[in-house]
């Protein structure tokens, strides 16, 4: 009697836990674009996704990609996105549609910031709708991810105490139920253009955020055994893929010469590894695509809408010629990176 | 998988699941299987190493047990300590050994070098080793018998919760509980949850936030002054214990959820009175394995007893009693201090300790009698607090071997402590230039003073758990929600550092 006493005490605590915890994760998670995102990938009509982080997020304007693709294209780029969030974002994807092209952007810095288990990069996670593939995407991160990040998601949240009633009324919203990118609260100089893709104005004064340095020792080796499975994964569907990094503001280039070219030089090896096209937009020829950095939102690379929109369009055409087999690099990128960005 | 990811909770609660559903006949074995299973997460490629110590003292046990003959016993032991001491120091050691042999020859103009070894560490290697070590020597002074059944001597070595820090467990103490089996008791879960909650808060809320300030100094020393040394230092202090006791209190508590109590590995160590207390009071399995398994040996030994005779003849009877003790003293140290980590900001660390508790043992008469002339009287309250703080500024300034990169960098910054020396920085905001803003420094105050007045009701034998087990369940489960919750709002958020003895 007195063990199922206990046992009945402890199945109620885990469920007022599970309760409580699930009230302040309603009440408190505040909604981000991610989801209005994920909504666009199950629903939008679409054959070439983009996978990558925040400087894909601003870089890859979808409808001008669409444009010169000649192809619909789906920006699934997200700040805080590692390659084995692209993994399971692509799983997603193909969940429900029928691509014909991936291209997975790569910043390097993803490489030497090993993903620690701390909770600061759960954009992804959280945003991600339930489903099948969820499963294993959340035992991945929990094996590895501290507690907070996947029970506890209110923990980034916790300082929006004040405006809980405003967050529950925003969360029964019909704008909130359609995936209206509306209930998201975004920088005052960003706009959801549709399809992924994030504008940002030139109105907003550039910060000074850098690049992390190239560190070969810091080698996270998981992000390059996470490209590798999304290769095969397209391979096994069927699916062109082409691996780029899209261009980033030259001064910083130029400042962390030897280290972009390490990254580069290690990022090609292991697209050759892999069989795949690699291209790296830093070494695109300035009279090709000319840019200063003032097209840059910050020293780290992020770009402003109007070169956004002007780097996708010699972006898709390289692209597009890639996967013909007709794309010629001289006509685009210089070998040497420290002579294109000699001052 | 780390202790505080969500995949360890979730594996604790599976476990436990499956355990109290098992009969009690086979319940072990679930723990043996989620053991090996959480140890292959890490890498199958390590498991080697662990079940290569299980079935060498397996090996080796069941033959010491069947052997008569004395000098065969001994040498079955001695192989078997060879074998498994070999692979930790060969792990842990070589590079250590291979760059001092370098530094060696670069002083007598050699260039040629020896190359290293990629080593990667298979993880609780120190722990598993010592545990499983101080059961092969059980077995052979006869103190029980040998396990028969591998399986069993595998779970021993591997349990889940223990394997990556310690405690360091002894046989006799745990075999029972693993393998008589447990019924369902509210009590075990409730108090393994209360448990593993506080230690999730020492860990989130003290130790991580008071180690980014700490770092932030030590890895720039040149660009503090005494004063932030010292406030560094003090963080650090927060820091070592927070996060090795909350890791001892997650591994406690995940045990007692199976009805497993293990020893306890802290006992209030600030408030030792002096050094050789503090280590009576801090890791205190490997305090004690050392005592019992180096420290006696190594006293009782035959050039031992020579020496004291001889000590005693040369120096007198109270300097020849403790003279011996002394020489045991810094030889643990100095192996605790090789413990800690193939380095010589290790070795010197092990040193110092060793040498202040020797030196502390031979100068007690003369404390004693100076004490006499100053009129102190060392029972009163006020001296006991003079002695605590006085322990406490001896054990921070060891910290500093810990908290530096080099046993060089250690010098500097004790050196440092001295330079600039002015009060007036902590006005100048520099404290909040250390990555650290206004809100994590109070959350640090009001945590340590939560601990400190914890600490106190334990060591005036305050039992608090069961103080909270005795209120109405209301105010027990809120008590409870409260502490699971607290660290999503106080937790430090960053980059987590790892708990620094799973790195042992």
């Amino acid at each position: 009697m007195k063990k199922r006493k206990g046992l009945i005490a402890a199945v109620v605590f885990i469920i007022l836990v599970t309760a409580i915890n699930q009230f302040l994760n309603y009440a408190l998670v505040q909604p981000g674009l991610g989801r209005t995102m994920f909504y666009e990938c199950k629903n939008n009509d679409y054959e070439c996704l983009i996978l990558g982080a925040s400087h894909g997020s601003y870089g890859f304007d979808s409808s001008k990609m669409s444009e010169e693709l000649g192809m619909s294209t789906m920006n699934m780029c997200i700040g805080g996105e590692y390659m084995y969030d692209a993994y399971y974002i692509l799983k997603y994807a193909l969940k429900y549609k029928k691509l014909k092209t991936v291209i997975l952007d790569l910043d390097y810095q993803y490489f030497v910031n090993q993903h620690d288990e701390s909770i600061l990069f759960n954009n992804v996670y959280n945003a991600y709708p339930a489903c099948n593939e969820k499963f294993g995407y959340y035992m991945h991160k929990m094996a590895r991810e501290e507690y907070r990040g996947t029970f506890l998601r209110w923990t980034n949240y916790w300082q929006c105490y004040k405006t809980v009633g405003k967050t529950i009324k925003l969360k029964q919203s019909d704008a909130y139920k359609n995936y209206s990118p509306e209930v998201v609260s975004m920088n005052k100089y960003d706009t959801y253009m549709g399809n992924g893709f994030v504008s940002r104005s030139k109105d907003y004064k550039k910060s000074t955020t850098s690049c992390l340095d190239w560190d070969e020792s810091k080698l996270d080796r998981e992000e390059g055994e996470y490209v590798g499975k999304i290769v095969n994964l397209c391979r096994k569907n069927g699916i062109n893929i082409v691996l780029t990094t899209v261009v980033q503001d030259p001064d910083t280039v130029s400042e962390k010469c030897s280290g972009f070219a390490q990254a580069d030089a290690y990022i090609s090896d292991l697209a050759a590894q892999l069989d795949v096209k690699y291209l790296n937009f830093n070494k695109l020829k300035f009279d090709v695509l000319d840019r200063t950095t003032d097209d840059f939102y910050d020293k780290e690379g992020h770009m402003y809408g109007d070169m956004a929109e002007k780097f996708s369009a010699v972006c898709a055409k390289a692209v597009k010629e890639a996967i013909a087999d007709t794309l010629n690099e001289e006509d685009y990128f210089d070998k040497d990176m420290s002579n294109l960005y000699k001052k | 998988m780390s202790f505080i990811s969500a995949g360890f909770l979730f594996t604790i609660m599976i476990t436990a699941f499956i355990y109290y559903l098992m009969p009690k006949k086979y319940q072990w074995v679930v723990l043996l299987i989620m053991s090996f299973a959480f140890y292959a997460t890490y890498g199958i490629k390590y498991m080697g190493y662990i079940i290569f110590t299980i079935i060498s003292s397996y090996i080796f046990t069941i033959k010491m047990e069947a052997c008569v003959d004395k000098k065969n016993r001994r040498r079955l032991l001695i192989a078997c300590l060879l074998c498994n001491f070999g692979i930790l120091t060969g792990m842990k050691y070589i590079n250590f050994f291979i760059s001092n042999i370098n530094a060696v020859g670069a002083l007598f103009g050699s260039t040629a070098k020896l190359p290293g070894f990629k080593i990667i560490m298979p993880l609780g290697i120190s722990f598993y080793t010592f545990q499983t070590m101080s059961y092969v020597i059980d077995v052979y002074q006869k103190k029980y018998e040998a396990q028969k059944n591998i399986f069993k001597l595998a779970l021993f070595t591997a349990f889940l919760p223990q394997l990556l820090q310690g405690p360091i467990g002894r046989y006799d103490r745990l075999a029972p509980q693993f393998f008589e089996g447990h019924d369902f008791d509210i009590k075990n879960v409730e108090f393994g949850m209360q448990r593993m909650a506080w230690g999730l808060a020492k860990k989130l809320i003290l130790a991580d936030r008071a180690y980014v300030a700490a770092n932030t100094v030590f890895s720039s020393l040149n660009t503090y002054s005494g004063v932030h040394i010292v406030f560094a230092l003090l963080l650090f202090s927060i820091y070592v214990y927070c996060d090795f006791a909350g890791g001892m209190d997650l591994v406690i508590g995940a045990s007692e959820i199976f009805g497993i109590h293990l020893d306890e590995n802290f006992r209030q160590p600030y408030f030792s009175k002096n050094l050789g207390e503090f280590w009576r009071r801090w890791h205190i399995s490997l305090g004690t394995w050392m005592k019992d398994y180096i420290f006696y040996p190594f006293s009782i030994s035959k050039h031992m007893l020579h020496f004291g005779k001889f000590a005693k003849k040369r120096f007198g009877k109270t300097t020849g009693r403790v003279l011996p003790i002394c020489l045991a003293n810094i030889l643990i140290f100095f192996i605790v201090g090789v413990w800690h980590g193939a380095s010589w900001k290790y070795i010197l660390y092990g040193l110092y300790n060793g040498i202040i508790i020797a030196l502390s043992n031979l100068l007690k008469p003369v404390y004693a009698s100076m004490a006499k002339k100053c009129h102190i009287n060392t029972s009163s309250r006020y001296w006991k607090v003079v002695s605590i703080i006085r322990t406490f500024i001896i054990v921070n300034i060891g910290w500093l071997f810990d908290a530096c990169l080099t046993a060089e960098l250690a010098f500097k910054a004790f050196t440092g402590i001295f330079r600039g020396f002015t009060f007036s920085v902590l006005a100048n905001g520099s404290l909040l230039r250390l990555g650290l803003n206004m809100r994590d420094y109070k959350i640090l105050i009001v945590g340590t003073v939560i601990l400190f007045i914890t600490s106190v009701m334990k060591e005036k034998g305050i039992n608090l758990r069961e103080f909270v087990a005795q209120r109405p369940l209301v105010v027990r489960w809120a008590l409870y929600i409260i502490l699971i919750f607290a660290t999503a709002p106080f937790g430090y958020v960053g980059s987590t550092t790892e708990f620094v003895y799973a790195q042992f």
